[in-house]
């Protein structure tokens, strides 16, 4: 069928698959993803691949709104008071989650280069599921506060460390053709350039959207110069080699930071952006391997228990540490479990990048993706409701913003 | 002001970051990817693909046929064929018939002799045993499971060193006829020819599914299970004597025992023609008496007839009618027997009238179809004595005449001796 078909036919079962899945309790994220499995060519086969490649743009537009939502948490004075801790937590659990998957893939035989691969993606933690959840759950508090700058720096941390990694296994098997000298250099300059020349390329766009917002007022204003800014910074971060994922964010804090009227300018954003999310994670579960699942075998299982397990445990040993109230020590493990863009952006550039462990790396990644994906927008739903926080923010997502004052 | 600098200086650092670092980047590493194949080029890869897997699959059966290669042997002499049976023994066709001295065993390596172990007439095949000489041999491994329809079965058989293969279906196992004896046959898509004899028919795994064997006129893989039957049955002492000499020997019947008016006796029961038996002279209804000077009067007696060959000639004593004749059996030399055969019982060389009285039909439950007389039998002696004229043979069976009659009937390439009374 055609792209317009598609696009028609995704938002009109997400919304249907959406509406069932609130009878059962689970997040509308969920009800999104598997529409979007159902749909995929893993299963009926409406959405076919070459449909997919061509919606890929919206789905990256998509995830550049959602980061750049995910962003308004550097703001100072919030960073000020929650960055410490938040990046403590963030680090604890991401290296348990690294370490507990890299023994076990080693443990299982498996090359270091793959168990170490492995072991960097399972830090990952979805940000788009994971921000859906907290606004359609309405939440606020401490765990969502908390859950909000992790996600933030989990992400940063996790493109890091892929940085680092690769650099080391370039230097360690060395690329074909290459000097050692120039494998240090291109690993040196990858790992600088992602971060740090995103971050840049994001700043200077958040300034100018932060200078131009000052300057409109009409809301239908604002939401061009929104989605011109966004997706202009996608864009140049595509044509330039950087990561689109920094570099939104990077736009989203400078705005926080620098625009008067952020809130308003994120409220405008979140009245129009719900079909972009809605094909985002219908496209997201479309490109879900559910097929694989069985295929991904020991390796897999290790592989989800160990990221659980080592979430789980990295969550509760750091807030327990850090003295923080219970129901953030009980549940922040829970909200951190849903897996699948960064994780499947990285699959893809081991793939492009190191074809000899690409099979393996490939197949768990996908495999697991598809089940954190159903699993984890659940599971940090449980966590927000538990925790007694789902329905105490208001209807918007501006909201988890700190009151100013 | 003091925040709108920093912002300045901000924005003119990541300016900076940027510049420099797209002017820094590291070159691309040549990846370029390959042009889209066209149609053609694409039609043409499928076509290399097939003949990749075709080609893999004729190295397999290669690879196969190497691997069982050392479990196939060549016979120069018969130009057939050898499969490695069992512990130095080897089954292959059926040596001529005269062939009892040792014959040329040909592996991939070298050559040794090998003496034949088990032969015959009745037999469709041959064993015979080879030393230790002949090294780079291995046993074949039968195969462990009948294989599914359809699927590859291997043909691999030796023309002097080099060994050969032709692949084919499995179809079915079938018992069929071949010569006097039921077998089970392997039947495949695989044109069997001449050349095939005595090599093996293996499946896909190198296991051994049947010995590829002539039947009459024609070339049958016979099932394993066959083979190993038939080596046993023919592997007794009475078979190997029939083999050996072209003689069935029995202990006398009652009946006969009356008739020769001796209390127990070893009779030649069939002689067939063209074996160490006939040549030397020995007759159906021959009684023998004696063997290398000890008295016979068990088919245990002559056992000895049933061994390996020996360098020396056997000695028989044997009583025709009312005369005691010493025939000898040469030991294995075919040109021995030729030399010898001419002096058997002094005299005794019959005159055998050039049409026997040929028997049209019996007359079921008659005296002679009790006998086990059979329509095309030949008549040719009548109490050790050839017939003088057809009145005298109607006379001795004429209905009045109760005496028991020895007689020596011709029956193709045999002669048997029938006691009618």
């Amino acid at each position: 069928m055609n792209e317009l078909t598609s696009i028609g036919l995704i938002l009109l079962l997400a919304l249907l698959a959406g509406h069932l899945v609130k009878v059962l309790r689970i997040p509308e994220v969920t009800g999104y993803i598997l529409a979007g499995v159902a749909l995929g060519p893993s299963m009926l086969g409406w959405l076919s691949q070459e449909n997919l490649v061509a919606l890929g743009v919206l789905s990256e537009v998509a995830l550049g709104l959602i980061l750049f939502s995910v962003g308004s948490v550097f703001e100072f004075s919030r960073f000020r008071r929650l960055g410490r801790q938040v990046l403590l937590i963030t680090l604890v659990e991401s290296a348990l989650a690294a370490v507990v998957v890299t023994g076990g893939a080693l443990w299982l035989d498996q090359p270091w280069p793959v168990a170490v691969l492995l072991g960097v993606i399972a830090t990952a933690t979805a940000p788009a599921s994971t921000l859906m959840v907290i606004r359609e759950c309405d939440s606020a508090g401490p765990l969502t506060e908390n859950l909000l700058g992790i996600i933030a720096v989990n992400n940063l941390l996790c493109i890091m460390l892929y940085g680092l990694i690769t650099a080391v296994i370039d230097l360690t098997i060395g690329l074909e053709g290459i000097s050692t000298l120039e494998s240090l250099y291109r690993a040196a300059f990858w790992f600088v350039w992602q971060i740090i020349g995103s971050a840049a390329l994001g700043y200077l766009v958040g300034l100018m959207l932060a200078g131009w917002s000052s300057q409109v007022t009409e809301s239908g204003e604002i939401l061009i110069l929104l989605a011109g800014s966004i997706l202009f910074c996608v864009g140049a971060s595509r044509g330039l080699n950087l990561s689109p994922l920094v570099a939104s964010l990077a736009v989203g804090a400078t705005m926080v930071n620098l625009a008067g009227r952020s809130r308003q300018l994120f409220d405008t954003l979140s009245n129009t952006d719900p079909p972009f999310y809605a094909m985002f994670f219908v496209i997201a579960g479309a490109e879900l391997d559910v097929a694989r699942i069985p295929a991904m075998g020991a390796l897999g299982l290790v592989y989800i228990i160990g990221r659980s397990s080592g979430k789980f445990a990295g969550a509760g040993i750091a807030t327990w540490r850090l003295g923080l109230d219970s129901k953030v020590r009980n549940f922040l493990g829970f909200a951190l479990q849903a897996q699948a863009g960064l994780a499947i952006g990285l699959t893809l550039a081991v793939n492009s990048r190191y074809p000899q462990f690409a099979p393996v790396v490939t197949t768990v990644v996908l495999a697991s993706a598809a089940v954190f994906e159903m699993v984890g927008p659940t599971s940090t739903r449980f966590a927000l409701v538990q925790a007694g926080e789902a329905g105490l923010g208001k209807v918007t997502r501006a909201d988890v913003l700190p009151v100013e004052g | 002001m003091q925040r709108q600098k920093y912002i300045a200086v901000l924005a003119l650092a990541a300016i900076l970051i940027l510049s420099a670092g797209w002017l820094l980047r590291p070159r691309e590493i040549p990846n370029s990817p390959a042009p889209l194949p066209t149609e053609s080029e694409l039609a043409l890869l499928a076509r290399r693909a097939e003949r990749r897997s075709l080609d893999s699959m004729a190295t397999y059966f290669a690879v196969t046929a190497g691997d069982v290669e050392s479990a196939i042997v060549y016979l120069p002499g018969a130009g057939t064929s050898g499969v490695v049976w069992g512990d130095g023994i080897i089954v292959t066709a059926p040596l001529l018939q005269q062939a009892v001295g040792t014959v040329t065993v040909q592996s991939g390596f070298g050559q040794d002799r090998a003496e034949p172990m088990i032969w015959g007439p009745r037999v469709p095949l041959a064993a015979v045993a080879i030393g230790d000489e002949l090294v780079g041999l291995r046993q074949v491994i039968t195969a462990t499971s009948i294989p599914e329809t359809g699927s590859w079965a291997l043909a691999v058989w030796r023309a002097g060193r080099d060994r050969s293969f032709a692949p084919g279906n499995y179809l079915q196992s079938a018992f069929a006829t071949c010569g006097e004896r039921r077998v089970e046959e392997v039947v495949s898509s695989l044109v069997l020819t001449p050349m095939m004899v005595g090599g093996g028919l293996f499946d896909i795994d190198g296991g051994l599914l049947a010995v590829i064997l002539p039947c009459g006129d024609r070339v049958a893989a016979i099932a394993t299970s066959s083979v190993a039957a038939i080596l046993t049955q023919a592997d007794t002492s009475g078979q190997r004597v029939l083999a050996r000499y072209g003689l069935v020997i029995g202990a006398l019947s009652d009946d006969e025992a009356a008739y020769f008016t001796l209390n127990d006796g070893v009779m030649v029961r069939e002689v067939w023609t063209g074996y160490l038996g006939a040549e030397a002279g020995l007759l159906p209804g021959d009684i023998i008496e004696a063997l290398d000077g000890t008295v016979v009067t068990a088919p245990g007696d002559v056992q000895a007839l049933g061994e390996p060959p020996g360098e020396q000639a056997l000695e028989l004593s044997v009583r025709r009618g009312e005369t005691v004749l010493t025939i000898v059996l040469a030991a294995t030399d075919i040109e021995a027997v030729l030399e010898t055969a001419a002096t058997p019982g002094a005299g005794l060389v019959w005159d055998v009238p050039p049409e026997p009285y040929r028997i049209d039909a019996v007359i079921p439950d008659s005296r002679a179809a009790v006998a086990g007389i059979e329509p095309g039998d030949r008549l040719v002696r009548i109490d050790h004595a050839e017939p003088r004229s057809l009145a005298q043979v109607q006379q001795i069976f004429a209905d009045t005449v109760t005496l028991p009659v020895l007689l020596d009937i011709e029956r193709g390439e045999r002669r048997l001796a029938v006691l009618v009374h």
